[in-house]
């Protein structure tokens, strides 16, 4: 957690008053209609609501997938908005790891090249994580050279969330990460989501529609029709 | 293997994924190359050949019975029947030009001869044709025993066509004894190297023309007087002349215009080659937009994914052209005997020249059009938004 100058902590990610809406033909659909939050360094947060809530429009315009129609992102002090898109590519690259309903692994990689990708295209010489260390901590070191179609769904979310680690991110973000699995499988997604942000100390939201699972962030945020609160409504 | 993946593998990762599609485009670019390869080829082999035999024929005017003179000049130079005869006269009136160096009498027809009964070309010369043709050496045997013996010398490939050495007999039909084989030349790379050379009067008697002649070959004191010489032969009733230069440049207009023809082909057959690598990249960019999507996610810039899609168009370019190539050069010979069934006159000797800088020069084409062709598909990848393809709008 960051501290400003007069020692309080600031938060990691925040978004204030953040809209977005599209043109659907002669009319405008509103998808965010002024979402304000905070993600705090350590902190896993749940983001619910049903589907067509806005949850992977906020997920986009927070992971710099998207630019909001106003409003103001800020990760790490950055405001994103404002960046040009060479900017925002190598922000992302640096700073926001993704992970996805499906896992979109790429078929003809193996499970270590798959989790490696990110780094193919960074030539920033950060530092990052060795794809193997990493797919140790997601319990995979024993098929790092199985392709995506030698792996259970499970395993191939866990190698997404590898891949969204590699390269040491400040903001983890997923988009139903568990809606392809099964209840036994999503509980262990989300404790290691849970473990994983613990050791790293990196903010996660964490989009879902499962309360159960919702339950074992620190926090929860409900999205209902572009709106946000922190009371299930 | 690497962590972390090249970008040549991400690359190619998707060619492999679909061999069909990548082989189709693959066999696209290699026909358009091979055509290429093939039509430069031959036109540079073309002339070579054509050059050597025409230093080969050692005379610089061909006399010939009145008709087409480059017809009657491309049946000597191949070998044939040739219908139309001049008188043996004539030959004596060119002896006499002031201008002429030598002169050698030719009679040249053919039939079926030998065991098999092949269809030979028999060549009636007389002592003058060593003088002309000295680089046609005996490697066995010797000259003929005299002007009207029924003896044969066999060019190299006839020797080895017909399975006969020396002192075996020819046959050559029921009304003549069978022609004794006097000697075998070496391979001379011209077209007496098929053809059965006999003495000039025997040849005259065996196919029943007595004192008449295919052809007379002139070599000329200087090249600047033969101006002069074709205007006295023009003056000769019943025959005609015709320098092996002014056939030499009639023969490369007949190949220039096939060759545009050919190129014509090999550019049609680029543009659709092209066509079929633009295909089948744009499928590929459209199944994989989401892959693209995830690449952008997780940190490409529109600039690699554009340099990705280029690399992978490149790769089916250059493998395209190399097959192509590779085709052409393995295959030359089943394309030199194509060209030979089809093309009025060949010469003799390899006409297939391909060379190393002309098969770079042909699969760099092919490289350069793959990835012309995979501009458009590497544009698209490039554009590619992650937020509309990988999650739903909600």
């Amino acid at each position: 957690m960051a501290d400003d100058l007069d020692g309080r902590a600031s938060p990691m990610v925040e978004a204030l008053a953040l809209v977005k809406t599209y043109p659907l033909s002669a009319e405008t659909v509103t998808a965010l209609g002024g979402v304000d939050l905070t993600l705090s360094a350590g902190e896993m947060v749940a983001l619910v609501g049903a589907s067509g809530s806005g949850k992977t429009t906020l997920l986009n315009l927070l992971g710099c997938l998207d630019r909001p129609t106003s409003g103001t992102v800020r990760i790490l002090g950055t405001e994103v908005q404002d960046l040009g898109e060479r900017e925002l590519t190598d922000f992302r690259r640096r700073r926001i790891g993704f992970v996805f309903q499906e896992a979109f692994l790429i078929p003809t990689l193996t499970t270590m090249e798959n989790v490696g990708l990110p780094l193919a295209f960074d030539r920033s010489g950060a530092e990052t994580f060795s794809p193997g260390a990493i797919l140790e901590q997601v319990g995979l070191a024993g098929k790092s050279h199985r392709y995506p179609s030698e792996l259970s769904g499970g395993e191939r979310q866990r190698v997404a969330i590898a891949r969204a680690l590699v390269h040491r991110p400040a903001l983890l973000l997923a988009d139903e990460p568990t809606g392809n699995l099964d209840s036994d499988n999503g509980r262990k997604i989300f404790a290691l989501f849970r473990d994983l942000v613990g050791r790293g100390g990196l903010a996660a939201l964490v989009a879902t529609h499962n309360l159960e699972l919702a339950a074992m962030a620190d926090r929860r945020l409900y999205l209902k029709d572009g709106r946000i609160s922190t009371e299930e409504a | 293997m690497s962590a972390v993946p090249g970008f040549f593998r991400l690359a190619t990762s998707d060619l492999r994924r679909r061999p069909l599609r990548t082989g189709l485009a693959i066999l696209g670019v290699a026909l358009s190359t091979g055509l290429l390869l093939g039509t430069l080829s031959m036109h540079a082999g073309y002339v070579r050949a054509l050059d050597s035999t025409i230093d080969r024929m050692g005379y610089q005017v061909l006399v010939t019975a009145k008709g087409c003179p480059y017809e009657a000049a491309s049946l000597m130079m191949r070998g044939g029947n040739t219908p139309m005869t001049i008188d043996e006269s004539t030959f004596d009136t060119i002896l006499q030009d002031a201008d002429v160096s030598e002169a050698t009498r030719i009679f040249m027809q053919s039939m079926p001869a030998g065991p098999a009964g092949k269809n030979m070309v028999f060549l009636g010369v007389d002592d003058r044709y060593r003088q002309l043709k000295p680089w046609m050496t005996l490697q066995q045997g010797q000259w003929f025993s005299g002007p009207e013996a029924p003896e044969a010398l066999l060019g190299y490939n006839a020797s080895l066509l017909l399975g006969l050495k020396l002192g075996d007999t020819l046959p050559v039909g029921p009304t003549h004894k069978p022609l004794v084989i006097r000697g075998v030349f070496d391979r001379s790379g011209t077209q007496e190297d098929g053809m059965v050379i006999i003495p000039l009067a025997y040849s005259q008697e065996l196919f029943d023309r007595q004192g008449k002649l295919t052809g007379v070959g002139v070599r000329l004191k200087s090249l600047d007087k033969v101006q002069g010489f074709l205007q006295r032969m023009f003056d000769l009733p019943s025959v005609q002349a015709v320098t092996m230069t002014q056939f030499r440049t009639t023969v490369l207009e007949f190949v220039a215009t096939s060759r545009l023809l050919l190129l014509l082909s090999a550019l049609i057959a680029s543009v659709i080659g092209g066509l079929g690598v633009l295909n089948a990249m744009t499928m590929t960019v459209s199944e994989r937009v989401r892959e693209f999507g995830l690449m952008k996610a997780v940190g490409a810039s529109p600039r690699d994914l554009f340099a990705l899609t280029l690399l992978e168009t490149g790769v089916l370019g250059l493998l395209g052209g190399i097959v192509g190539a590779g085709v052409t050069v393995a295959g030359g010979l089943g394309i030199e005997s194509l060209i030979r069934q089809f093309v009025p006159f060949v010469p003799p000797g390899a006409i297939l020249a391909t060379s190393l800088p002309r098969i770079l020069e042909c699969v760099v084409a092919s490289l350069s059009l793959a990835v012309l062709a995979g501009i458009y598909p590497a544009a698209r990848a490039a554009v590619v938004r992650p937020a509309r393809v990988l999650g739903r709008v909600g």
